[in-house]
């Protein structure tokens, strides 16, 4: 097991690099100059200045020069915001999209897992009910909802601040926009698991051991309902954590989601690597600890993944 | 199962227990404004975004101070207004004595001499150095000398890296002034070796050496030179109080450039962030180049506050993406006057996000309010029910350009070479429907570039009149008759804000006057910008905002060569109007010849489409006074009052 | 045991729970709606731009039409005089107001009806794209197994943390003078193909896992074993045992993807790379009324008329997936990752 870890994050390293050097050949290959930052067009002597200053001027310098900079976890300068460095600025942004993306997928789970499993097992009118809400979440655009949140209970039932990020009443809203989408999922995965999951073999023959239903709906037809939810809540949950552009914009979130959009269209390097380089390294870790608890909970994974 | 599920839930819980720790709320400024998206940058000599140089005027003051009501300069350091030489060419400013940092050290002559050498440095790549560079007599040559020793130290530092170098740098050595050290000093280290190019192998190796060598000369001559050739420069500070800048040409509107923050001075303690080699205060590239977080606000373990500014307010705290805060300067001789003690520019990434927290009472002012439904905003503000929206006319035009140099785009060939088929685009547009029906927000239709009475003492000549019969006998003039003939024309926009609209329903009429067929293209910023500087458009939008009282600062911009001229329209003509009208010392006749010359090039000319003046709304709570709308939303917080 | 319990076991129904007529509802409903759609093609592509400035600008719902029409039947000088004169043409002509009109004064109506069509268009191409990618990708990683999974897999985890949006510009810049060229000079539809390769070459990574993850379970099936127990080759196995299967994740799979896609072209047309104006998309269309409603102003049908169809449509293709999982897969006999 711990060599399989070992060679998991050995590869998870690999993958990293691959990805750094794969965004890096993107963003210099993107007609546009990041050197830019207004309107009005450089001078060519100011704009060689500043390929000079910023080490822009021969691509494999650049190179090295960003990735000796993230040896040393220092993702040097950004060119749209010349009073800040990456580092700083993820270090402003992170924080905030980690609070509202834990926040988002623990609703969404605490939404998505029940009413799932509620509409696999409960047909009828509530099963319905449920399975209809969840697809609404999937259907509603996140800047509809997020608009029709804000309007509703920030502008006119005045219970919830449109001002932005600062106290915690500022929480609620962001986070069920960003959560329905996952919940919708979430259910979806959980009910289409347990209705198959109740098909098995082992759990009629469970029900006809005389094991009560409630021990064979959560103990024994939920663990393998979860699987799936399990697989997909690593890369969503890597993806919740460096924030939602569409989330962010609508409720003036101060976290990552708008630098990852925003340095792509800007054409800044430094920056969009750094993001790409937090948001792969946190899909990989999550994507190792699920397919660990995978191996761990379903036996029939963990020769094929050891191999 | 169950309980590892519980345990993760707890575990998340905490998490999100933990991290709301972290969120707290802040004391509510006297005046919370919004700002749009972050600002760019606070170091005033690199500004260029209008929501940055509204927090540097409130920040740093400059020579002089825009009186926000009739944007006149006003005094501010220096007493207004300033001793001029009879030739016009030589202005003494005298600072005022009560001038201070608020460190509380006295602000002197040297101190605007080092912010605007600072601005004119390559290193700063500042977009306004040209106010300096333009009309300071000396300030050019010492910019382009600086530029080019940077390009040949760039060059050296790599080459002794062991980087190899392409023919364009390669030439550099070669032409630049810097050519005859190259030369000895080159000689010296690597005897009689052949050109740079032709070394190979082991003499790589030694030239990597040889070529550390020769980096270290050049940078030490260029070092040792930088303040002997700065003195040549036309700026002087006499003694602490007095400021004496020459000129190269006439500039009867410096003095509303000196009220522009890019003008800022310098307090000394900035020089302590600049960057090192070789104990000179320059990079490895010859670069003037600062520790860019010295505009972050930090309290020094004496006490003092950094960065230390000489406005009438320093800054407190800046979080990125979320607020820049501002209190009064203790110092400031007017600190005691100050009604309005702290403000906060909060940042709200979308517009109508701001407006909501607006009407909730969240902020208590929008300096320009930018939604899309903006009409509404400006029906409520017309109407008389909302006195509170005030729309404010800008200084501002929005125009498109025609490609008027390339004879062809995109493998087809390019109509508006010819003027007679710009002029006959121009005649095409209705610019009433679509400022009255489509924008709807009080924008004055465009038939000049420069927005009529913005610019005192300027009389704008007569524009280009809605005349789609004429326009079509000039098209069948030039050869394209019911628009038979014509390529698909071409037309690059800009996918952010309104810009997509008005750029469909004007190629709507060209279609429909002209007979022409049309194709947008609609591209995000970057790839806008790109397209526009390589000039791969027949017609492209654009925006140009007035940096100062002159009409200059609208038609420089289609001089031939400028390096904002992205129509590529040249006129020997223009040019001349243009020159004649810069040493002319009659102001009256100095107006008429600028005016002649808009005239030529817009209007007889057509080398741009001019579309709308813009009018923008600002929102301003009741129970805040001295918040003045002007055309360049530019508001000083000192004067405002603000009654809860 | 409750009698909800029972059903939804093998016990009794040995079929899946649903909702009630879900599945056939929604094929209904796709099915009117893009029927809809496609039956106003004629008109709508030739009207959805025609734009009446002067008098329709922001023009809410009516019966009765705005202004004149001759700008209507101007567009369709190029068509036959009975098509023009035709009773259909002139009762659409009149009935262009009915859903109001946008801030360029077009008709809604023919906007969302061509938008509906453009967001299907692009979404099905998504798919496809991302199936046909998605599928032989996990297909081959799960089947060869060992090292070619590794690297096929680690591939896959590369694509992943790559910047979508940078991505997206690149392909844009990349393929749209080959794919203008390839399609006679048309820059509209090129500027679709390259949207839904775009969104399907993001698309198929999560279809590639689906698959493989599938694929190794169903490898440690008996009955797969058993196969290759008798000496059938790799081939065999997957088309007999291994496909059928995979079938329904695949199906599900896509038609999760369907709405997704609709929804990435929204976001990439909020921020300026998406459908080009004036083409109208229907998540264009969306993204505009929501900027467009506010406590000012009361555009509503701006928002209430692009996000109802945008909502029924990704309903009813949930649905549709939903129907054709019970149909491809009946027997469920095999758990599956993704259901």
């Amino acid at each position: 097991m711990i060599r399989y870890v070992m060679r998991r994050v050995g590869l998870g390293v690999l993958t990293l690099a691959c990805v750094y050097a794969v965004t890096f050949l993107m963003t210099v290959s993107v007609p546009g100059n990041p050197l830019q930052s207004s309107e009005r067009r450089l001078a060519p002597e100011v704009e060689a200045a500043l390929r000079a200053r910023y080490d822009v001027d021969h691509n494999g310098r650049y190179f090295l020069q960003l990735f000796s900079g993230l040896m040393r976890l220092d993702f040097g300068p950004t060119f749209q915001y010349p009073d800040w460095s990456c580092n700083e600025i993820l270090a402003q942004a992170l924080p905030v999209s980690v609070l509202l993306g834990l926040s988002a997928m623990l609703t969404a789970v605490l939404i998505g897992v029940p009413l799932g499993a509620w509409s696999a097992v409960r047909r009828g009118v509530a099963g319905a009910a449920a399975t209809t809400l969840a697809l609404l979440g999937t259907c509603v655009p996140t800047f509809i909802t997020g608009a029709c949140l804000l309007l509703c209970f920030g502008v006119w039932l005045k219970i919830a601040p449109v001002g932005g990020w600062g106290t915690i009443s500022a929480l609620p809203l962001p986070t069920i926009t960003l959560a329905l989408p996952f919940a919708a999922y979430i259910a979806r995965l959980t009910r289409v698991g347990m209705e198959e999951a109740l098909r098995q073999d082992f759990i009629r023959t469970a029900l006809a051991r005389g094991i009560p239903e409630r021990r064979v709906l959560w103990g024994h037809a939920f663990p393998v309902a979860f699987l799936p939810v399990l697989s997909y809540l690593g890369p969503a949950t890597a993806q919740a954590l460096t924030g939602s552009f569409v989330v962010e914009k609508v409720f003036s979130v101060p976290g990552m989601g708008q630098h990852f959009v925003n340095a792509a269209l800007n054409r800044d390097a430094g920056l969009l690597i750094a993001c790409v380089t937090v948001y792969a390294a946190l899909v990989i870790a999550f994507n190792l600890a699920v397919d660990l608890v995978h191996a761990w909970i379903d036996p029939r994974v963990r020769g094929e993944a050891a191999t | 199962m169950l309980r590892a599920v519980i345990v993760l839930l707890i575990a998340l819980l905490a998490g999100v227990y933990i991290a709301g720790k972290w969120i707290s709320p802040r004391p509510r400024p006297d005046l919370r404004y919004v700002n749009s998206s972050d600002v760019h940058t606070l170091d005033p000599a690199r500004m260029s975004w209008t929501q940055d140089l509204r927090l540097a005027l409130n920040l740093w003051e400059t020579l002089y101070a825009c009186d926000p009501r009739t944007l006149k300069p006003v005094s501010a350091a220096a007493e207004f207004p300033p001793e001029i030489s009879a030739d016009g060419l030589t202005w003494t400013f005298r600072l005022r004595e009560d001038g201070r940092w608020s460190d509380g050290a006295p602000v002197t002559a040297a101190d605007f001499v080092r912010g605007w050498r600072r601005l004119i440095e390559p290193g700063t790549a500042a977009d306004y150095a040209f106010f300096v560079t333009d009309y300071v007599e000396g300030a050019a040559q010492y910019a382009s000398w600086r530029s080019e020793a940077v390009g040949v130290l760039t060059v050296l530092s790599r080459l002794a890296e062991g980087w190899s170098i392409n023919e364009e740098q390669a030439s550099v050595l070669a032409t630049a002034e810097c050519a005859e050290i190259v030369r000895r000093a080159y000689a010296e280290a690597m005897g009689n070796v052949a050109e740079p190019e032709a070394l190979s192998g082991a003499r790589i190796a030694r030239a990597v050496l040889a070529w550390g060598e020769l980096h270290r000369r050049v940078f030490e001559a260029h070092a040792a030179e930088l303040d002997a050739r700065f003195a040549r420069v036309g700026l002087e500070a006499v003694d602490d109080q007095t400021l004496i800048v020459r000129f190269r040409r006439p500039c009867p509107f410096f003095a509303d450039l000196a009220a522009f923050p890019v003008l800022a001075p310098m307090h000394p303690s900035v020089e302590e962030h600049r960057e090192r080699w070789r104990g000179a205060p320059l990079t490895r590239e010859g670069l003037v180049v600062y520790d860019s977080r010295w505009t972050r606000p930090v309290k020094t373990s004496d006490g003092a506050a950094r960065p230390v500014t000489n406005g009438p307010y320093r800054l407190i705290e800046w979080r990125f993406k979320r607020s820049v805060r501002l209190e009064v300067n203790p110092h400031h001789r007017d600190a005691s006057q100050i009604a309005c003690r702290s403000v906060e520019a909060a940042v709200f990434a979308d517009a109508n996000s701001a407006l909501l927290a607006y009407e909730a009472g969240e902020v208590d002012f929008i300096p320009t309010v930018e939604v899309s439904y903006d009409h509404a905003i400006f029906r409520l503000a017309e109407s008389g029910d909302r006195p509170d929206f005030q729309p404010t006319p800008l200084a501002a035009t929005s125009f498109f350009n025609f490609n008027c140099a390339d004879a062809e785009v995109d493998g087809r060939a390019n109509p508006f070479v010819d003027a007679r088929v710009r002029r006959a685009f121009s005649l095409a547009l209705d610019r009433e429907a679509i400022a009255r029906h489509v924008l709807q927000r009080g924008d004055r239709p465009a038939r000049t570039f420069i927005p009529p009475g913005t610019l005192p003492g300027y009389d704008t000549p007569e524009g280009i009149p809605f005349d789609p019969e004429g326009g079509r006998r000039l098209l069948e003039e030039a050869g394209y008759p019911q628009g038979r003939g014509l390529p698909v024309i071409d037309v690059l926009f800009n996918t952010s804000g309104a810009h997509p609209v008005v750029s469909q329903a004007i190629a709507r009429q060209w279609e429909t006057h002209l007979g022409a067929r049309v194709e947008l293209r609609g591209k995000e910023s970057k790839a806008f910008a790109e397209d526009k500087a390589r000039r791969r458009f027949m017609i492209s939008q654009a925006n140009w905002y007035a940096d100062y009282n002159d009409p200059t600062t609208f038609l420089d911009v289609l001089a031939t060569g400028n390096g904002n001229n992205d129509s590529g329209y040249a006129s020997a003509e223009f040019d001349a109007l243009l020159a004649q009208a810069g040493t002319a010392d009659d102001p009256e006749a100095r107006m008429r010849l600028l005016k002649e010359a808009e005239a030529t090039a817009v209007v007889r000319d057509a080398a741009i489409l001019p579309v709308f003046h813009y009018t923008s709304v600002i929102a301003v709570r009741e129970g805040v006074e001295g918040l003045h709308p002007n055309s360049r939303l530019w508001f000083p917080f000192s004067g405002v009052t603000v009654r809860r | 045991m409750t009698e909800s319990l029972k059903d939804a076991m093998v016990l009794r129904g040995r079929r899946p729970s649903r909702l009630p007529g879900s599945g056939r509802a929604a094929i209904a409903v796709l099915a009117l709606m893009t029927l809809a759609a496609a039956a106003l093609w004629p008109w709508s592509a030739a009207w959805y731009d025609v734009q009446e400035i002067d008098s329709a600008v922001r023009r809410a719902p009516s019966w009765k039409p705005a202004g004149n029409e001759e700008a209507f039947l101007a567009r369709l000088s190029r068509e036959p005089v009975a098509f023009r004169a035709s009773w259909i043409t002139q009762t659409l002509a009149g009935a262009r107001s009915l859903l109001g009109h946008d801030d360029l004064g077009r008709s809604l109506l023919f906007r969302l009806a061509l938008g509906m069509l453009v967001s299907l268009v692009i979404a099905a191409g998504a798919t496809a794209t991302a199936t046909v990618i998605g599928t032989a990708w996990g297909a081959a990683a799960g089947l060869c197994g060992g090292r070619v999974d590794q690297i096929l897999m680690r591939i896959v985890d590369v694509l992943y943390g790559l910047p979508y949006i940078l991505l997206v510009i690149l392909m844009k810049v990349a393929l749209t003078r080959p794919l203008t060229a390839l399609l006679g000079g048309r820059t509209r539809y090129a500027d679709l193909v390259i949207l839904f390769l775009a969104i399907g070459s993001v698309a198929w990574l999560t279809m590639a896992r689906v698959v493989r993850g599938q694929v190794l379970s169903l490898k440690h099936e008996g009955f797969v074993q058993a196969a290759r127990a008798m000496g059938a080759g790799p081939w065999w196995i997957l088309r007999k045992h291994l496909l059928p299967p995979l079938a329904g994740p695949v199906i599900v799979y896509a038609t999760l993807t369907v709405p997704q896609a609709v929804l990435q072209e929204a976001f990439l047309s909020f921020l300026g790379i998406g459908v080009q104006p004036p083409l109208p998309s229907l998540g264009r269309l969306a993204a505009d009324g929501v900027s467009a409603i506010s406590p000012f102003s009361g555009y509503w049908w701006l928002l209430a008329f692009p996000c109802a169809t945008l909502v029924a449509l990704l309903l009813a293709l949930s649905g549709l997936g939903d129907g054709l999982r019970r149909r491809f897969d009946p027997a469920n006999r095999h758990p599956s990752l993704l259901g």
